[in-house]
């Protein structure tokens, strides 16, 4: 399966994909963006079938990005990855579509239970 | 204006149990207070993050050069003997206040927005802040060297962005 | 993937003989993360190192800490969230009304190392519409050893890292030393008991709500029906049951009826059967 990373940090791509495979997803094909509008792009050439996400990004946010895949008619399974994973941030993601967040700092276990139903 | 200026729920407690979260889980270390003399000159590098809304202010992480540099090996989980760009460095202590930054948002009431982390150094080092209103300090060891994370809060925040 | 394929085969067929979990390929990551710490402590320089040591001398003790690492499932905080925010907001609000004792009893099934009876606590103490209720957490695993960890209620850095919010832990945490202990307020309405599910529970009165969340998986369908059936026994007739987000009753015991709670489902008992 493919799986789209956006993220604005090159360290914190790293770190997500470590944890990725830490929690037993090794086997998928991973493809990196370092912004929302980057990631809009390789959403609509590979065709994933999972979007991860960062929160704050510049040129598009998260939340942006997502909108607007929904707005083109597009209903990829996605997650958010953030450092702000309050009650507030979970509805607003929620409403938009999204299936899950995830708080950073996270550990292994976080991506487990939240991935396991759509990577398995 | 603020919220609750009084009874801010941003305290000493707080950050400490945010940042042993974050040192943990993101660098795989434990945290270690640091009981060498308080460091007075600003440090080498700073990276910083706004919040902006209800609550107003600036998380901040300082420390020299080598630290940051440690902390990005960490992060990386990068031998000892290899060396990372820059970019990288900047890239992962701007990260780790990011996410401290996010974390402390996580205990304000009201709309308060996160900006973008960012890593000064040398000659445009922001100084400004020292006129907000200090809200927790906590400096830790990092094998040697001192990490201060501070959180500031000021009445408006255009004040202390460069 | 850095650990060797030989290591990993060995280690597949250990948890395989001694557990009957299956370790499927993919899961070299995992092998590897659970195996580090071990690795670590034991003075190996990597998991490769230390999985050799094992293949070269039989070692019992260290086998069955192999065993234990892949098979426990460490417990997050708040597990999977949605099922927490529907008890907050839906569950327990409906129950406030129709309960006029101001009492509500829940039983977490499988509770293991606490955080799941711990977090029902706390999601409680943030209900507005239960303040001040009387609260009755019993949680029952089959483990006596982690009952006394759960008894305990302290955790070390990398357990409260799992998913447990900074706020939320400095509110009903103390630290102690390089561990959280949870506080009197929450870990006071919870009573921990051994208990086997496959055998005929033993009397606890009536709930409110069950949590039997992720086990029922380690069930064929007969005793998956069976445990439902007795489950039922014990729920209030308009009580709540929480499954595991890949757990449901259909084709298992129909006597259950799911119903949509926020993102998630809660299932209570069918009109006719109560």
């Amino acid at each position: 399966m493919k799986v789209v990373i956006a993220d604005d940090s090159r360290v914190m791509r790293q770190i997500v994909l470590r944890t990725l495979r830490q929690a037993g997803f090794a086997h998928h094909e991973y493809v990196e963006a370092a912004d929302g509008a980057e990631a809009l792009e390789r959403i609509a050439e590979h065709g994933p079938e999972l979007v991860l996400s960062d929160w704050n990004m510049p040129n598009k946010t998260g939340i942006e990005l997502l909108r607007a895949l929904r707005a083109q008619g597009n209903t990829v399974p996605f997650g958010f990855v953030t450092s702000e994973g309050s009650p507030e941030m979970r509805d607003v993601a929620a409403q938009a579509g999204a299936l899950f967040v995830i708080a950073k700092p996270f550990t292994p276990e976080a991506f487990e239970d939240a991935l396991g139903a759509v990577l398995s | 204006m603020s919220l609750l200026p009084e009874t801010s729920p941003i305290d000493d407690e707080l950050v400490r149990a945010v940042v042993d979260q974050v040192w943990e889980s993101l660098l795989g270390a434990e945290v270690v207070p640091w009981y060498g003399e308080d460091p007075v000159a600003p440090p080498a590098l700073q990276a910083q993050v706004t919040l902006t809304g209800d609550w107003n202010g600036l998380v901040r992480l300082g420390c020299a050069e080598g630290a940051a540099e440690g902390i990005a090996a960490a992060m990386l989980m990068a031998g000892a003997d290899e060396e990372l760009p820059p970019e990288d460095v900047h890239d992962a202590v701007g990260e780790v206040v990011n996410v401290v930054g996010g974390n402390v948002k996580g205990a304000l009431l009201g709309d308060t927005a996160l900006g973008l982390p960012r890593v000064l150094t040398g000659p445009d080092h922001d100084t400004r802040t020292v006129a907000a209103v200090p809200v927790s300090r906590c400096v830790l060891d990092w094998h040697g060297l001192p990490v201060t994370v501070e959180v500031f809060t000021h009445e408006n925040t255009k004040e202390c962005r460069s | 993937m850095s650990i060797a394929p030989e290591a990993f085969t060995f280690v597949r067929d250990l948890v395989r003989r001694e557990s009957a979990i299956v370790l499927d390929p993919g899961k070299e990551y995992l092998v590897e993360s659970r195996l580090t710490p071990l690795a670590r402590h034991a003075g190996e320089g990597d998991v490769d190192a230390y999985v050799r040591s094992l293949q070269v001398r039989h070692d019992p003790v260290r086998s069955r800490q192999v065993v234990e690492a892949l098979t426990t499932n460490e417990t997050s905080w708040f597990r999977d969230a949605d099922p927490f925010t529907a008890l907050r907001t839906q569950v327990l609000p409906e129950l406030a009304k129709a309960r006029t004792n101001r009492q509500l009893r829940v039983w977490c099934a499988a509770c293991s190392s606490g955080q799941e009876p711990y977090s029902v606590v706390m999601t409680a103490l943030d209900t507005p519409a239960v303040a001040g209720w009387r609260l009755d957490v019993v949680a029952t695993d089959l483990n006596e050893e982690i009952l006394q960890r759960a008894r305990r209620g302290t955790y070390s850095q990398l357990e409260v890292n799992r998913g447990l919010p900074a706020t939320t832990l400095v509110k009903h945490f103390t630290r102690e030393g390089a561990s959280w202990r949870i506080s009197p307020t929450v870990s006071a309405p919870v009573t921990f008991r051994p208990l086997n599910l496959m055998r005929p529970f033993p009397p606890m009165g009536t709930f409110d709500a069950v949590f039997l969340r992720n086990v029922l998986i380690y069930f064929d369908l007969p005793t998956k029906r069976d445990i439902l059936r007795r489950v039922r026994q014990v729920l209030a007739p308009d009580g709540y049951l929480f499954l595991g987000a890949a757990e449901m009753t259909m084709g298992v015991d129909d006597s259950w009826q799911r119903m949509p709670a926020g993102r998630s489902s809660v299932y209570r008992i069918r009109g006719e059967e109560r």
